[in-house]
C-alpha cells in the first residue's frame, strides 16, 4: 500500500509534467510582429547576446521588418563558442538558419565548397557593394564568388598604456629592436611588458603571423596555403617566426601562464595596468569600453607591429579580418528577403550604430573613419595606411589546418615544439589533407 | 565522555570542516564576488567585498531570462528522472530475475549504450528531431535524456535486483504472485536505495547537460544555456558573471539541502536485510 | 508450473518500454554515427564519400587519439584509487550520528550540483598563473611560469584534482547509502567480540558496502571513458594535448575545428569498442559467478 501511494504521487506528478511540457514556456523575445499578413519567415542566428552590439543588430532587423512587412525574422543569439558548435551541427544535419553570422575566410570557403551557402555575387546591389571595404569583401569571397557581406573589420596592432610609457620615458617602438629594448626596460622596473593569454590559441597566433608577415611578406603563406608548386609551410620565414615567438618567451617579456590564461584574463591584465602592452585586434576596444576602469580608453594608444631586421615584408601590412559578417544558407526558401536583410545589416545605418560600440564597420575606409569615436581613430589610421590586410592565419586556412597552426603555435609558447618541428607538422598536415582530397 | 573519545570527536570535526571548506568555498566565492563593484572584483580577487552591491544581482536577473530557464530545466529534469526510473526498474528486474532468451544480448546493448560520448550523436539526433517535429520541444529533450540515462539505470537496477534473496521471491510465487506482482510488491519496495541512486545520478547528469540542450533547443533554454550565454555576455565583468552564476547555483543547492534529509531517510528505511 | 512461453513474453514486456525509448533516441543515432564512420564527410565536402575502413586506418595511426585513450585509462585508474577511498572515508565519518551532519552532506555534494561554468570560472581564477590562490603551490612544484594548468607536466594532475573535487561528494552519497545499510547489530556483535574501530571497519563495514563500492567503481570507470565537460572547459585538451581525452579529441576533430564528422564518428566507435572489450569480460564473468553461486 505504500507503493500505491508512491505510484499515485508519481502518476499525478507525471500528469502535471506532461501538461506543463505540452504548454511549455517560451524563453525568448522573438522580435516585433509585423502588422501585415506574414508569408515569409527567416531564421537569423548571431552572437551578440547583449548590450550595444545586440541593440545595433536588433535595430537593423526592426528597420528591415518595417520595410518588408510580409517577412517575420526569428532572431536567436548565442554565446560565441556555443554558436559555432550549434551552427556546425545544424549545417551538418541539414537544418541551418537562413541567415547567420560568419567570420569569412577558410570556414566560409569550406561552406561554399560544400554548397552550404548561397552565392551572393549577382544578388547584391552593386552600389551597396561599393560602399563596403574592399579587403573585407575579399575575405568573404571564395574562388572569386561572394558568399557573405562583411559588417565589421578588425586590425591587429600593439596596444599600449600611455601612462606607463610616459612614466618610464618610453616611445612606441618602430623596430623590433626598439620593442625589445622597451620590454627590457619595463621588465627591469617590474612591469610585465606584454600581456598574453593564449589558452584559446588564437591570441598567440598573432605573434607568429606577424613575424612571418614581416619576415617574408604575404607570399609564402598565400602560396603554401594554396599548395602551389614548390611552396611549403617549412619556408624559412615560418621557422624564423617560430624563433621570434620563442625569443619573447625566453626573455620573459610575456605575462605568466601564457597557455593557461584566457582572452578575458589577458584583457584584464592590460586594463588593470599590470601589463604595459598587448597585441590584439581592434575589436578589443569594444571590451575596453565595458570592462576597463574609468578613463582608461584615453590612456590606450596603439602602434603597428614593428619592422623586423632582414625582413622582406612591407611595414604597413596589417593582420586582420572580418569579425562580423552575414551569410545565407543555400537552402533558404526566401533568398531575396534574406539578401535584403543582409543588406540592411551591412547598410549605413547599421554601420553607424556599430561604430558607436567601438568596433570598426566594414565600410570603405574613409566612410568608416568618419563614423568612429576618438579612441578608434588611431587604429583606423593603421588600417588606412595598410596596403593590404592579411587574414588571420587560422581563418584563412581550412579549419582543420588552422587548428594545427594554432596548436603548434601553442606548443612554441609552451616550449614543447621547436620552430622546425612546428613548421614540419604544418607541412605534413597540409600534404596529408591534399592527398585525402585527391580523387 | 572519555578524553580519548572527545579528542577523536574534535579530530573528526576538524577533518569534516576542512573538506567543507574545500567543497563550499567556490560557492561562497561566487556570491562574494557577485557582491563586489566592478573595479573591486577585477582588482582584488580573494578578499571579501567592501560595500555590498546587490544591484549586480538585479541587473543580471533582468538580463537573464532565468525564471523561464529554471522552470524549463526543472520540467525536463523531473520528467527524465521519473521516466528513467519507471522504465529502468522493470527492465533491470527482468534482466536480473527473469531468464529469457536474448537477455544477455539486451544487457550487452545497454552496456554499450553507456559508453558512447554524446557528441557523435548530435547530428543524427538533430536530423531525427527535425523530421519528427521534436525540435525545440522540452518533451523531445527529456526523451533523449531518458534514453541516454537508461543504460546505466538498467545496469544498476539489474545489479541491485540480483542481490535480492531468491527465497523471498519464491515464497511470493508460491502464494500465486505472477512476475509483475512479485516485482511490484516484493522487489520494488526493497529497491529504494537503487531508486535513490538512479534518481541522483540521472538528476545530476541532466541538470547540467549542455551539448544536447544547445543543439536540440532554439528559443527555449535550460539553465546551462542561460549560464553560458551570460558568461559570454559579461566576459570580463567578473562581478556580473559571478552574480549571474550565483543566482543559477543557489536554488538547486537549497533544493538539494532540503531533499537530502529525505534522501537519507529513504535510504535507511529501505535497507532492511535478512 | 507456469508454462514457458508466457514467462518469456512477460519478461519482454518488462524490458520493452525501456528498449523502445533507448532504441529510438539513443541506439538509432549511435547506429547512424556508426554508419557515418565509414564515410569521408565534413568540412568542405558537399556529400559524404565512401571511405570504407579508411577512417579506422587513419585512427590507428592517430598518435593524439591513442595518447588520449591512455589519459582515459589513467583517469579511470586514478579515480578508483583516489576518489573512492576518500569518499568511503567521508561516508564513514558522516554515517555515525553527528550534530549538523546534514550541512556537511549538503556541502560535499554541492560540487556535483554546480553548473560546469561555475566550476570553470572559479578554478580558472584559483589556478591562474598571475594571481590565483594556487600560486604558492605552483611555485612549490616549479610550475610558476605557466601555472598549474599551463605547464604540460602538471596539467593532467591538476585537472584530475579538479575532477576529484567534483566527484568525491557524489561517490560519498552512494557509499553512505551502503554504509547506512549495514545493520547495527553486526557492529555490536563485533564490538562484543573485542574488535576495535579499525577491525570493525575491515570486517563489518567493508564487506557490507561491497555492493555500493561496485556501483561506484562501475560509474567511475564508465564516466572516465566518456569524460568531457570539465576537461574541455579547463584546458580544451591542452597544453599541446597534455590533457587530451577521447571525448575532447573527438569533439575537436569531429565538430569544432576539424569538422570531420566521419572521422569523429570512427574515433567514437573505436573508443566504444575498446571500452566494451575491457568491460564486457569483467561483467560477464561477474554474472556467471553469481548464477553459479
Amino acid at each position: 500500500m505504500k507503493t500505491k501511494s508512491v505510484l499515485a504521487v508519481l502518476g499525478v506528478a507525471a500528469a502535471l509534467l506532461a501538461g506543463f511540457l505540452v504548454v511549455s514556456i517560451r524563453g525568448r523575445d522573438r522580435g516585433r510582429r509585423p502588422v501585415a499578413p506574414v508569408t515569409k519567415t527567416l531564421a537569423f542566428w548571431h552572437i551578440q547576446t547583449k548590450g550595444e552590439t545586440k541593440a545595433a543588430i536588433d535595430a537593423a532587423v526592426a528597420r528591415f521588418t518595417k520595410s518588408h512587412p510580409d517577412v517575420s525574422v526569428e532572431v536567436a543569439a548565442f554565446e560565441n563558442d556555443a554558436f559555432k558548435k550549434k551552427l556546425a551541427v545544424a549545417m551538418a544535419a541539414g537544418s541551418p538558419p537562413d541567415v547567420f553570422y560568419t567570420w569569412g575566410g577558410g570556414v566560409l570557403a569550406a561552406d561554399a565548397a560544400a554548397g552550404r551557402v548561397l552565392d551572393l555575387t549577382d544578388r547584391v546591389d552593386a552600389a551597396h557593394l561599393a560602399t563596403l571595404n574592399a579587403a573585407a569583401l575579399e575575405f568573404c569571397r571564395s574562388e572569386g564568388r561572394l558568399y557573405a557581406l562583411p559588417a565589421d573589420v578588425a586590425a591587429v596592432a600593439f596596444w599600449y598604456n600611455k601612462e606607463i610609457f610616459r612614466e618610464h620615458g618610453l616611445e612606441p617602438p618602430k623596430t623590433y629592436a626598439g620593442l625589445l629594448a622597451a620590454c627590457a626596460k619595463l621588465k627591469a622596473v617590474g612591469v610585465a611588458p606584454i600581456a598574453l593569454g593564449n589558452k584559446d590559441k588564437w591570441p598567440g597566433a598573432f605573434f607568429f603571423s606577424y613575424f612571418a608577415l614581416r619576415l617574408g611578406g604575404p607570399e609564402p603563406f598565400a602560396r603554401a596555403a594554396a599548395r602551389k608548386e614548390g611552396a611549403t609551410f617549412e619556408h624559412p620565414s615560418f621557422v624564423e617566426a617560430g624563433r621570434g615567438v620563442q625569443g619573447l618567451v625566453e626573455r620573459g617579456y610575456l605575462t605568466k601562464g601564457v597557455n593557461s590564461t584566457d582572452y578575458t584574463r589577458m584583457r584584464q591584465l592590460f586594463f588593470n595596468g599590470e601589463a604595459a602592452m598587448m597585441l590584439m585586434g581592434s575589436f578589443v576596444l569594444g571590451n575596453a569600453r565595458k570592462e576597463a576602469p574609468e578613463g582608461f580608453l584615453e590612456k590606450m594608444g596603439c602602434f603597428p607591429f614593428p619592422t623586423v631586421p632582414g625582413g622582406k615584408g612591407e611595414a604597413s601590412l596589417v593582420l586582420g579580418g572580418v569579425n562580423a559578417g552575414y551569410a545565407i544558407a543555400r537552402g533558404c526558401r526566401h533568398p531575396d528577403a534574406a539578401v535584403a536583410l543582409v543588406t540592411e545589416l551591412t547598410g549605413a545605418a547599421a554601420a553607424e550604430a556599430w561604430a558607436r560600440t567601438g568596433r570598426i564597420p566594414a565600410l570603405a575606409p574613409e566612410r568608416a573613419r568618419a563614423l568612429l569615436p576618438p579612441e578608434s581613430q588611431a587604429i583606423a589610421d593603421v588600417l588606412g595606411r595598410a596596403r593590404a590586410i592579411q587574414l588571420y592565419y587560422d581563418q584563412a586556412l581550412p579549419p582543420e589546418l588552422g587548428e594545427v597552426h594554432k596548436t603548434t603555435t601553442q606548443g612554441l609558447f609552451a616550449g614543447t615544439k621547436t620552430p622546425a618541428e612546428a613548421a614540419r607538422l604544418m607541412e605534413q598536415k597540409a600534404r596529408a589533407m591534399a592527398e585525402r582530397e585527391a580523387p | 565522555m572519555s578524553p580519548r573519545a572527545r579528542f577523536a570527536g574534535v579530530v573528526r570535526y576538524a577533518v569534516l570542516a576542512l573538506f567543507f571548506a574545500l567543497a563550499a568555498y567556490p560557492v561562497l566565492w561566487m556570491v562574494s564576488t557577485g557582491l563586489k563593484g566592478a573595479r573591486e572584483a577585477a582588482g582584488d580577487w580573494w578578499g571579501p567585498p567592501g560595500a555590498l552591491q546587490w544591484s549586480n544581482f538585479a541587473e543580471v536577473w533582468k538580463d537573464g531570462g532565468y525564471l523561464a530557464a529554471f522552470l524549463n530545466s526543472l520540467a525536463v529534469s523531473a520528467s527524465a528522472v521519473v521516466a528513467t526510473v519507471a522504465l529502468a526498474a522493470p527492465a533491470g528486474y527482468a534482466l536480473a530475475r527473469l531468464r529469457f532468451r536474448g537477455s544477455r544480448g539486451v544487457f550487452l546493448l545497454f552496456l554499450a549504450g553507456m559508453m558512447v560520448p554524446v557528441h557523435v550523436t548530435l547530428i543524427p539526433l538533430l536530423r531525427l528531431f527535425d523530421r519528427t517535429g521534436l525540435y525545440d520541444t522540452l518533451a523531445g529533450l527529456a526523451a533523449v535524456y531518458t534514453a541516454f540515462n537508461l543504460p546505466v539505470a538498467v545496469v544498476l537496477f539489474a545489479a541491485f535486483f540480483r542481490e535480492v534473496p531468491r527465497e523471498v521471491e519464491e515464497a511470493a510465487a508460491l502464494d500465486g504472485c505472477g512476475a509483475w506482482g512479485t516485482f511490484r510488491l516484493i522487489a520494488l519496495p526493497l529497491a529504494r536505495p537503487a531508486v535513490v541512486g538512479v534518481v541522483v545520478l540521472t538528476l545530476v547528469n541532466v541538470w547540467n547537460e549542455f551539448a544536447l540542450a544547445l543543439v536540440l533547443l532554439r528559443d527555449k533554454q535550460t539553465l546551462p544555456l542561460v549560464v553560458q550565454n551570460l558568461r559570454g555576455e559579461y566576459g570580463g565583468e567578473v562581478h556580473l558573471v559571478a552574480a549571474a552564476l550565483a543566482i543559477a547555483v543557489v536554488p538547486p543547492l537549497v533544493v538539494y539541502a532540503l531533499a537530502q534529509r529525505h534522501l537519507v531517510r529513504g535510504l535507511t528505511a529501505g535497507a532492511v536485510k535478512g | 508450473m507456469t508454462p514457458r512461453p508466457r514467462r518469456i513474453s512477460k519478461a519482454w514486456l518488462f524490458v520493452a518500454p525501456a528498449l523502445a525509448v533507448f532504441s529510438a533516441f539513443a541506439l538509432l543515432p549511435i547506429l547512424q554515427a556508426l554508419r557515418l564512420s565509414f564515410f569521408r564527410w565534413g568540412g568542405a565536402r558537399p556529400e559524404a564519400a565512401w571511405r570504407g575502413l579508411g577512417n579506422y586506418a587513419e585512427a590507428f595511426g592517430d598518435g593524439v587519439f591513442w595518447r588520449a585513450v591512455l589519459h582515459n585509462l589513467l583517469l579511470a585508474a586514478a579515480s578508483i584509487m583516489v576518489q573512492i577511498p576518500l569518499a568511503l572515508f567521508l561516508a564513514v565519518l558522516l554515517a555515525a550520528p553527528l550534530r549538523g551532519r546534514w550541512i556537511f552532506r549538503t556541502a560535499y555534494f554541492a560540487p556535483m550540483v554546480l553548473p560546469t561554468a561555475v566550476i570553470a570560472i572559479f578554478w580558472s581564477y584559483a589556478l591562474d598563473a598571475n594571481g590565483g590562490l594556487a600560486l604558492p603551490l605552483a611555485r612549490l612544484l616549479g610550475a610558476s611560469g605557466e601555472g598549474l594548468l599551463g605547464e604540460a607536466r602538471t596539467a593532467f594532475a591538476t585537472v584530475f584534482a579538479v575532477i576529484s573535487w567534483r566527484y568525491v561528494g557524489f561517490h560519498m552519497v552512494i557509499l553512505l547509502a551502503g554504509v547506512l545499510a549495514v545493520p547495527g547489530e553486526l557492529y555490536e556483535a563485533a564490538a562484543l567480540d573485542g574488535a576495535g574501530a579499525l577491525a570493525r571497519f575491515r570486517h563489518v563495514t567493508l564487506p557490507g558496502v561491497r555492493g555500493a563500492l561496485a556501483v561506484s567503481a562501475l560509474l567511475s570507470v564508465v564516466g572516465s571513458i566518456k569524460y568531457f565537460d570539465l576537461v574541455y572547459i579547463l584546458t580544451a585538451g591542452g597544453p599541446d594535448h597534455a590533457t587530451e581525452l577521447g571525448a575532447t579529441w573527438i569533439y575537436t576533430t569531429g565538430i569544432a575545428e576539424g569538422q570531420r564528422w566521419g572521422y569523429g564518428s570512427a574515433l567514437a566507435v573505436l573508443l566504444l569498442a575498446l571500452a566494451m572489450a575491457a568491460a564486457v569480460p569483467a561483467l560477464l564473468a561477474r554474472q556467471r559467478r553469481e548464477v553459479a553461486a
